[in-house]
């Protein structure tokens, strides 16, 4: 089985290198623009004052003088918008990977032949996807700290690395999900559009549901509302908001290796 | 390995229906049908890819849906569509699956390898079908395993690998695997198999050693001869297919029928006189003609 995870790390250096690079780009480019912003802080202050209760609050900045802090700021930009539609999109991507990817080109039946239990080569294969993830987001976390100390924008080393962190465990439930549906469906295609398509939908549920009646409270279990809510850039997130980002992907996995185990392989 | 009343549906396609089948220690079953007959799903439930909807499977006293580390550890497998991991040389494909099995298998890996001529420093891209073809069969025969399937083995294999292929299929029943094969060669399944086990639309239709198969099967006789008595060879029970060309008489004839075929012929003046017993692809004609039709 070691053998196995290794080979995938190697197959997937490139898509690993490809992930740390658009993460950098995306974190050095909003801590490099936030001298910009602190200078006009008032004006951005003033914009988000005018939007909805329910919009500030999807962004963690209900209570006003969100761009007044580096805090405030990077909860507002990188954990409230971009953050998490990179990291369910990256997790959905190498969710696929797991069975999906394989299970459709052919060569998983070759190596089901082996003396590998599905449960093991899932969990297995999940764990290294985890492992991708939570190695990808601390190189990214130091990367903040570094540029962050540069541009003087005061968020330490552990606040960084407890902020990605989180990052990393939603990244991890768009990981969950799409070995869900991939061992669901074993069409890669398909588990791509589909896991794409639930995460798209939560999020935007998430986003949207404070302005829906029914649903303003439904929300705070959200994982999307959750990262915000639990502020980790100035404060160390409870085990309620732990619990709530990690609970669904031990759920999802469970349930992606008792749908795995019970079905016949898709083979063309 | 052991089947018993084996039953397959997809949807409500009958893939198997009813099947039996069992391949001892030390014999080489090959395994003949047309397209659709069944033949790669019965391999694929043998496999644990696929799960029985009816029936019992055993493959090495283990049921290999649901034991499976045990069922396959001495399982070897070659898919009729092989896909092999990409980026990888075939030498790295090897070892992979070597390390997967935990096995000692290096010996007759490189053995193997030597012996089909495997291309092991090529990239899988850079591998022809054939090369491809070869990486299978010393996947699924590196590990000595003790029962091995084999799904079209030499399909893209040149000659002298499909040589190679046979003698080590041999000696794998000769250290007492138990070989179930899967071919559209049917020179090849002459060539090793001990029984032929023939499937049509999902359900064994025959299962013999292949002398007992010509036996049952009818012989294709030619004779040229004066004075011939041709109505009463058309009137005999199991001769058919009767073509008469000015002396020349050709028809085929079951076993039974051939002593009574044989002494009309002899009354008349035989200046040349063919029989020839059924091959295999006789054989197969014989059974699936009908199908085609």
């Amino acid at each position: 089985m070691r053998a196995l995870l290794w080979q995938q790390w190697r197959d997937r250096r490139g898509a690993i290198a490809g992930w740390c690079a658009g993460w950098a780009v995306l974190v050095s480019m909003y801590v490099a623009t936030w001298p910009t912003v602190r200078s006009h802080a008032k004006q951005y202050d003033d914009i988000l004052a005018g939007l909805p209760k329910a919009m500030r609050s999807a962004i963690g900045a209900e209570g006003g003088g969100a761009f007044s802090t580096p805090g405030g700021y990077l909860t507002a930009e990188l954990l409230g918008v971009t953050g998490p539609i990179v990291a369910v999109t990256m997790g959905v991507l190498l969710g696929v990977t797991v069975l999906a990817h394989d299970e459709d080109d052919g060569t998983l039946e070759l190596v089901l032949v082996q003396p590998v239990s599905r449960t093991r080569l899932l969990l297995a294969r999940a764990t290294a996807g985890v492992l991708e993830i939570v190695g990808v987001l601390s190189v990214i976390s130091l990367l903040l700290w570094l540029v962050g100390l540069a541009v003087g924008l005061g968020i330490g080393l552990i606040a960084s690395a407890r902020a990605l962190l989180m990052l990393a465990l939603l990244c991890c439930e768009g990981l969950a999900l799409s070995v869900l549906v991939g061992a669901l469906l074993g069409r890669a295609a398909r588990t791509r559009a589909w896991a794409g398509g639930v995460g798209l939908l939560a999020f935007l549920l998430a986003a949207l549901g404070p302005s829906i009646d029914g649903l303003e409270h439904a929300v705070r279990v959200s994982p999307f509302h959750t990262l915000v809510a639990s502020d980790p850039f100035r404060s160390t997130p409870g085990a309620g908001s732990v619990a709530i980002l990690l609970a669904p992907t031990v759920v999802m996995l469970g349930a992606a290796v008792l749908a795995f185990r019970r079905r016949d392989l898709r083979l063309r | 390995m052991c089947v018993r009343g084996l039953g397959k549906r997809f949807g409500r396609t009958v893939a198997l229906d009813r099947v039996d089948l069992e391949v001892r220690s030390g014999e080489v079953v090959g395994f003949l049908g047309p397209n659709g007959a069944g033949k790669t799903t019965l391999l694929r439930v043998l496999t644990g890819a696929l799960r029985p909807t009816t029936g019992a499977v055993a493959v090495l006293g283990r049921d290999p849906f649901r034991e499976v580390p045990a069922a396959r550890r001495g399982l070897g497998y070659l898919p009729g569509d092989l896909r092999l991991p990409s980026h990888l040389t075939a030498r790295r494909i090897l070892e992979l699956f070597a390390a997967l099995r935990g096995d000692g298998g290096s010996s007759d890996r490189d053995r193997l390898v030597e012996r089909l001529e495997v291309a092991a420093g090529r990239p899988r891209g850079g591998l022809s079908k054939g090369n491809r073809q070869k990486v299978g069969v010393v996947q699924a025969l590196m590990s000595r395993p003790s029962v091995v399937l084999l799904d079209e083995p030499s399909s893209g294999l040149d000659p002298l690998a499909q040589e190679v292929l046979e003698d080590e299929v041999r000696n794998a029943a000769a250290r007492g695997a138990a070989v179930l094969l899967s071919s559209h060669v049917l020179r090849e399944v002459e060539q090793v198999a001990d029984r032929v086990v023939l499937l049509r639309r999902g359900e064994v239709v025959a299962s013999a050693r292949l002398d007992e198969l010509r036996q049952a099967a009818p012989h294709d006789v030619d004779v040229l001869a004066d004075g011939l008595d041709v109505a009463a060879l058309r009137a005999l029970p199991g001769v058919d297919g009767l073509v008469e060309q000015g002396e020349r008489v050709r028809f085929a004839v079951t076993s039974g029928a051939l002593a009574t075929a044989v002494r009309v012929i002899a009354d008349a003046r035989v200046e040349d006189l063919r029989i020839a017993p059924a091959d295999l692809e006789q054989l197969f004609l014989h059974y699936y003609q009908g199908d085609q039709r």
